[in-house]
């Protein structure tokens, strides 16, 4: 286990570095002078001049990254130029909506997901099943800005039941959350039910119904734990979908998160939030999936001891 | 494999709703009287009618022209940007596999950290360098799409290069390249088939979300996202407009997923196996 531990906590310093190092070299990419794009366009010579040297970019490339990392370290991701605060600052005032609104969606999608794919799993075929993984189907194709626009019309326009944008009381997380969690529970209702077709064919599960079990107890305790670990590495890759379908359905409804800070910094071109943003989205993913690949060890003990 | 597509009826729906739209996209100019382009401020966002079946967007266009125009814009943008990832991915996954050693292990790790963002988020940062706009959209999905292909092909190439009649057409005195397009890719196709069915719809999720938040293709082009976008500022009065852009993105995106998974089956040969015995 501890082998394991060590192996992924390497990966995940090596993807992090990458991230980190692909945030740094964006702004390298655009044409023109980084210190200028760091700064407001209106600022002077003087404070170019004080950025690049804060940011070392009169310096060979390696040095710049070096100088960039130290900062990163320090907390410091530079200075927005929309607002004139600290990109690190800003943030941390929004990374909070973005979780909670990442992991109310992911809640609703696990767990009608789970239920919907383990319902058609166990009477595959059917035509609960066909009907289900149709709605599955739906849910994949459905586009989030679409569903999220014709859920606000419907609840917030016509029936006048729900907020229609903006954050603050649960009433508001409703519609965003489960417009993200739509999408996670077509998935995973699809992954769940190909893991359990796959699992309820194994002997071990003839001998269970043989020993005169119930079915529920069968499908709970033997099967779905043997199909979890596709579904929560399916869950973990989701979290990244969800960061990123984070990004449009916070335009849509309002919501104060990271995505939507990024969309708007793209538009006034706000260089350092850009790459604050997606140095903390890459990051997040990143340790999400070193979160999932930790867990299958503690479902499948056969990882734990390999 | 082409018997078991027409025997599967998912198959079979998702081809009848791709053809009717690509009929409709190439010849409605020849059956509709509107340019969708040409506003008419006296019919501004009226409802659906006998004269315009989807209604009036909110400079009077009529939808139904403008959303088979969008259909040429948002199909091409899908394609192109899938044939971007799918030559780059190929490219890639083929030198990291074939040549292998420490040329695959820094390519791959390259991957991993492309991998590392969330496809739409990979797109946006490639769109914040390059600029707002629908070639740089069709690029910015592409790239989004290199590591998926790349993995893909190398994970299939390593497979099929140990296989022996690799090792008879170099023995046999074949150049890699030989090698490489007559003998390895054609066996790894059907994975490759499947896949880009599947990113054909992602990327047009992808391209339409980009339009959507005013970084893919740019108003007044009958982009489906871009239509969508414009169309949310007049949801309280005028939902139609909104609604029937996205019923197009759902359908078509639903067309290619359908037509995905049937081909995934019939490619499956653990598929063909069990399907009969339910």
């Amino acid at each position: 286990m501890l082998g394991y531990l060590v192996n992924r906590l390497l990966f995940t310093v090596f993807v992090a570095l990458g991230i980190s190092f692909f945030a740094f070299v964006l702004l390298h990419f655009i044409p023109g002078d980084p210190a200028q794009l760091l700064a407001d366009q209106w600022a002077t010579k003087e404070h170019i001049e004080a950025l690049r040297k804060q940011w070392g970019l009169d310096k060979p490339l390696f040095t710049q990254f070096a100088i960039f990392m130290m900062n990163l370290c320090r907390g410091n991701l530079g200075t927005s130029i929309a607002s004139g605060r600290p990109v690190a600052q800003e943030i941390v005032a929004r990374l909070p909506n973005t979780m909670i609104l990442a992991l109310a969606g992911t809640l609703i999608g696990v767990v009608s997901g789970l239920g919907a794919g383990i319902l058609s799993g166990c009477r595959p075929y059917s035509l609960q099943d066909e009907l289900t993984m149709f709605l599955a189907l739906f849910g994949v194709s459905l586009p989030p800005f679409w569903f999220g626009l014709m859920l606000m019309w419907l609840f917030a326009v016509k029936w006048r039941v729900l907020p229609s944008s903006g954050a603050g009381t649960l009433a508001h997380l409703v519609l965003p959350a489960f417009t993200l969690g739509i999408g996670i529970a077509a998935v995973i209702a699809r992954q769940t039910r190909a893991s359990m077709l796959d699992v309820l064919r194994q002997p071990y599960i003839v001998t269970a119904y043989a020993k005169g079990l119930k079915e529920s107890v069968v499908v709970c305790q033997h099967a779905l734990r043997n199909a979890l670990i596709p579904i929560i590495t399916v869950t973990g890759l989701i979290f990244g979908r969800l960061l990123g379908g984070s990004v449009v359905v916070e335009t849509v409804f309002g919501w104060p998160g990271l995505g939507r800070f990024l969309v708007e910094a793209i538009f006034t071109r706000d260089y350092p939030v850009i790459r604050g943003a997606l140095l903390i989205f890459g990051l997040t993913f990143a340790f999400v999936n070193l979160i999932v690949d930790l867990t299958y060890g503690v479902i499948d003990p056969r990882i734990k001891y390999a | 494999m082409l018997k078991k597509l027409q025997q599967d009826r998912r198959a079979i729906l998702g081809l009848l709703i791709i053809s009717l739209i690509v009929i409709f996209a190439l010849t409605v100019p020849l059956w509709r009287q509107y340019d969708p382009y040409q506003s008419d401020l006296k019919k501004i966002a009226r409802p659906p009618s006998k004269e315009h079946w989807f209604g009036t967007d909110e400079l009077g266009r009529d939808i139904f022209t403008r959303v088979f125009y969008g259909a040429r814009i948002s199909l091409t943008l899908g394609c192109v940007s899938v044939g971007i990832g799918l030559l780059t991915g190929i490219s890639i996954g083929v030198v990291a596999a074939y040549w292998g050693s420490w040329f695959d292990m820094i390519l791959m790790r390259l991957i991993d950290i492309l991998l590392a963002f969330p496809p739409i988020l990979l797109a946006i940062a490639v769109v914040s360098v390059l600029g707002p706009g629908m070639y740089n959209a069709m690029i910015a999905v592409g790239i989004s799409l290199l590591p998926f292909y790349a993995r893909l092909v190398r994970g299939s190439i390593l497979v099929v290069k140990e296989q022996s009649f690799i090792e008879a057409a170099r023995a046999v005195g074949a150049s890699d390249f030989r090698i490489i397009h007559r003998h390895i890719l054609p066996n790894c196709l059907s994975p490759i088939l499947v896949q880009s069915t599947f990113n054909i719809a992602s990327a047009l999720l992808t391209a339409s979300s980009l339009g959507f938040l005013g970084l893919g293709a740019q108003p007044p082009l009958p982009e489906w996202g871009t239509m969508l976008s414009r169309g949310r500022t007049y949801l309280r009065v005028a939902p139609h407009i909104t609604v029937f852009p996205g019923m197009a993105i759902f359908l078509v995106v639903l067309a290619f997923n359908l037509l995905g998974d049937s081909l995934r089956d019939a490619l499956d040969p653990y598929m063909r196996k069990i399907r009969p015995k339910e």
